[in-house]
């Protein structure tokens, strides 16, 4: 493939061994890069039964097949790997600029196997690759760790990339993601914990080879296109203190086709943190770990208004080849209690995470908390939920201020919410119990406290409530990596006109809501569909954002043709989002774990069901017969969600796992 | 031989960082502030390592650099 570099680097971190090996072109043009590559790769080297945290496990740091052409929103790179978080399939992604720096070294991807006798970083340039001692590095935050990385590797004036973990994957948490760019983090999956039981520090890149393409003037032409519409959208004039209303109108019980062009506009000026005033009212967000209505988190609206955060946002925030810029940098000086000057603008998910879902109705802490998770490289999604856990089994008596190193865990206590962040981080005291995510902690902690854990396959869940978009109920639980709500959401299917690219697509329509409950084939398709294009967007290193603009301004099938030089149509494509998705599942399969028994918590299906709210007495009583169908048209068993032999042999998966890299 | 620098059209540049990348020299930032209303960064050229290759105008898909600068 044209745009890829068609080599890995291979890194044996026990004996230091390190192999430059070309990857046969037949690989890509089945599973492309990114996660594609690294699930082939992780497929055929993790053994059976290998322990996420010990030397059979491999971390897999990947680029995406279209990144470094030029083709805009495609600047994500993938970690991939054994999840200690749910023991089985793992993987992250994240933006900034590092993604490019991997193909710049010559590389489409690095994976690390075995387990350093001590701390060490992986450099690599044009010429050099080598592994070097990280114990100066070792113990700092990941912030002041990529700072000290970046000067101390700096030659001439290429600024090195620098992947790198924080003191929670230092400390091997289950919930501790890898970060870049002082504060981007691939968060979800627990891959930090993998990468610090490495005692791999951090990844340092600083090549500069040059990334091609097939037809470099059409996708420079592509981009052109879609950098207009982009440039031109309009900017809404309204308040942040209007969005709850719009957030209404998205509570009704429709569900309706809409232009992604709306997203991009809202995101163009708040970036994600808008979606906090929309989604209180709207049903979207799960409100005091999942069991409270708008009435619960009085003043939210006002409280998280994103317009206080633009008042502060001294710089937009681009991710290479972003033509957007949902991130940005905010002046956090004035905020009482921060210990830093700057952080990354916190996405909806943080605010949610560690806002309305715990009932605190602080936005000055969640900047502080933002900025404490990711300088640790913590993952918020799954640190906010575990959180909640602990408030709620706190409020109903199954822990006391005797367990909890006396904080008063109180629902929206914020200076306990903020000491318990710091406890985990360090894994002190009671911190140390909750380190490793909620399904881990409610062992620990017994009492039937595993009830109040809002956990699917061990991931926690993020801030969208699977009652109010029923695509979730399915992806939450069937997606390899379960609890993600990057993979597909109806709201996302909806904005994506998915059909017009790819033949068994149904199209989207207005409907009720209540009909994504139901056990339909409509619905497996149209589910079962988004998973395969997002996975087949992953191998290309494509943004959740430019995907929500829909195929027909993120052409992402023009720029896979252009890039590669190929002239497959959606359908093929929509096929190796399959393949991947297979064997992400078959990934499962051979570790051991059980699909059917991956099963969303009673709350994200309405049982109990809320009392108030726009999701007042909403239930989702077809959880396992939706997953059911999403399996069927994936070709895999129905019953145990075990890809069937035939789907396996179709998608030529076999043939795929024969096949060496060569030297 | 240093050539033309390039000059940078704010107007049609989407802040995409290409032209970042593309750069051999490592010449360009994104660091022009105060542009727009929005507060994105625009790129800036330091002329001390720029040779004038025009590798930057040719990557840029928006048409936003022209190597018409004095060196």
């Amino acid at each position: 493939m044209v745009s890829c570099m068609g080599s890995i680097l291979e890194v044996d971190l026990t004996s230091g061994e390190i192999k430059k090996t070309k990857v046969p072109d037949e690989i890509y043009y089945n599973v492309l890069s990114g996660k594609g590559l690294g699930a082939w790769y992780c497929l055929k080297n993790i053994p059976a039964g290998a322990d996420p945290l010990g030397p059979d496990n491999i971390l897999g740091i990947t680029s995406g097949a279209l990144t470094g052409t030029g083709a805009l929103f495609c600047g994500r790179w993938t970690v991939v790997g054994k999840s200690p978080l749910t023991g089985g399939w793992g993987d992250s992604n994240c933006g900034g600029m590092f993604a490019p720096a991997i193909k710049q070294c010559g590389v489409d991807a690095i994976f690390f196997r075995g387990v350093s006798e001590k701390p060490v970083y992986l450099y690599m340039d044009n010429r050099t690759c080598e592994l070097r001692d990280a114990s100066a590095y070792w113990g700092l935050d990941a912030t002041e760790a990529e700072k000290r990385l970046t000067e101390d590797s700096q030659k001439g004036k290429k600024l090195p990339r620098v992947a790198v973990i924080g003191q929670a994957g230092e400390n091997r948490s289950c919930i501790a993601g890898i970060c870049n760019d002082g504060g981007r983090i691939a968060a979800r999956s627990g891959l930090g914990g993998v990468m610090g039981s490495k005692r791999l520090k951090a990844v340092v890149l600083a090549g500069s080879l040059p990334i091609r393409s097939a037809q470099p003037e059409r996708v420079k032409e592509l981009s052109s296109v879609m950098g207009r519409k982009i440039k031109r959208m309009l900017v809404p004039p309204v308040s942040g203190a209007m969005l709850p209303m719009v957030g209404r109108m998205m509570g009704l019980p429709v569900s309706f086709p809409m232009d992604g062009a709306m997203s991009g506009m809202l995101l163009k000026k708040w970036g994600t943190p808008m979606n906090q005033a929309l989604a209180v009212v709207s049903g979207d967000a799960p409100l005091k770990n999942w069991s409270g209505g708008p009435k619960d988190v009085p003043g939210a609206n006002k409280e998280f208004n994103p317009d206080k955060i633009l008042a502060m946002e001294t710089a937009k925030y681009h991710c290479y080849s972003c033509p957007m810029g949902c991130g940005g940098m905010l002046d956090t000086g004035k905020v009482p209690g921060m210990e830093y000057d700057e952080t990354h603008k916190p996405e909806y998910e943080t605010m949610n995470q560690f806002g309305p879902l715990l009932v605190n109705n602080s936005l000055d802490s969640i900047f502080i908390i933002n900025e404490l998770l990711n300088r640790a490289g913590m993952d918020t999604i799954s640190a906010g939920a575990t959180v909640a856990f602990a408030i709620e089994c706190f409020e109903v008596g199954i822990l006391t201020k005797a367990d909890t190193d006396g904080l008063e865990l109180t629902w929206g206590n914020t200076q306990a919410i903020i000491a318990l962040v710091k406890k985990m981080i360090a894994r002190e005291g009671f911190g140390d119990v909750l380190a490793d995510g909620s399904r881990i902690a409610a062992r620990r902690i017994g009492k039937g406290s595993e009830r109040l854990a809002m956990q699917v396959g061990g991931s926690e869940l993020p801030a969208h409530d699977s009652k109010n978009d029923g695509h979730l109920v399915t992806h939450y639980a069937a997606e390899p990596a379960p609890g993600k709500h990057t993979v597909a959401m109806d709201l996302m299917y909806n904005a994506m006109s998915l059909c017009d690219i790819c033949s068994w697509a149904p199209p989207a329509k207005l409907r009720n809501k209540k009909e994504n409950l139901e056990p339909t084939e409509t619905v497996a398709l149209a589910t079962a569909a988004n998973a395969c294009y997002t996975m087949m967007m992953d191998g290309a290193g494509g943004c959740y954002y430019g995907e929500m603009m829909g195929v027909h301004t993120f052409k992402l099938i023009e720029y896979l043709n252009a890039a590669a030089g190929w002239g497959r149509s959606g359908d093929d494509y929509m096929e190796i989002g399959k393949r991947v998705q297979t064997m992400r599942q078959l990934f499962n399969v051979k570790q051991g774990i059980d699909p059917a028994s991956v099963k969303l918590p009673g709350r994200a299906l309405g049982y109990p069901s809320l009392r108030s709210g726009p999701l007042k007495g909403v239930k989702a009583p077809y959880a396992k017969e939706q997953v059911s169908l999403h399996w069927k048209v994936m070709g895999w068993d129905g019953e145990t969600g075990v890809p069937a032999p035939e789907t396996v042999e179709a998608l030529g998966i076999n043939a795929l796992l024969e096949m060496e890299v060569g030297a | 031989m240093k050539g033309k620098l390039p000059v940078f059209d704010f107007e049609p540049c989407v802040s995409c960082s290409v032209c970042v990348l593309a750069c051999p020299f490592s010449c360009i930032t994104l660091s022009v502030n105060g542009v727009d209303a929005l507060k994105n960064l625009y790129p800036k050229v330091d002329a001390s390592g720029c040779t004038g290759c025009g590798i930057c105008e040719k990557a840029c898909p928006m048409g936003a650099i022209r190597m018409d600068g004095n060196a």
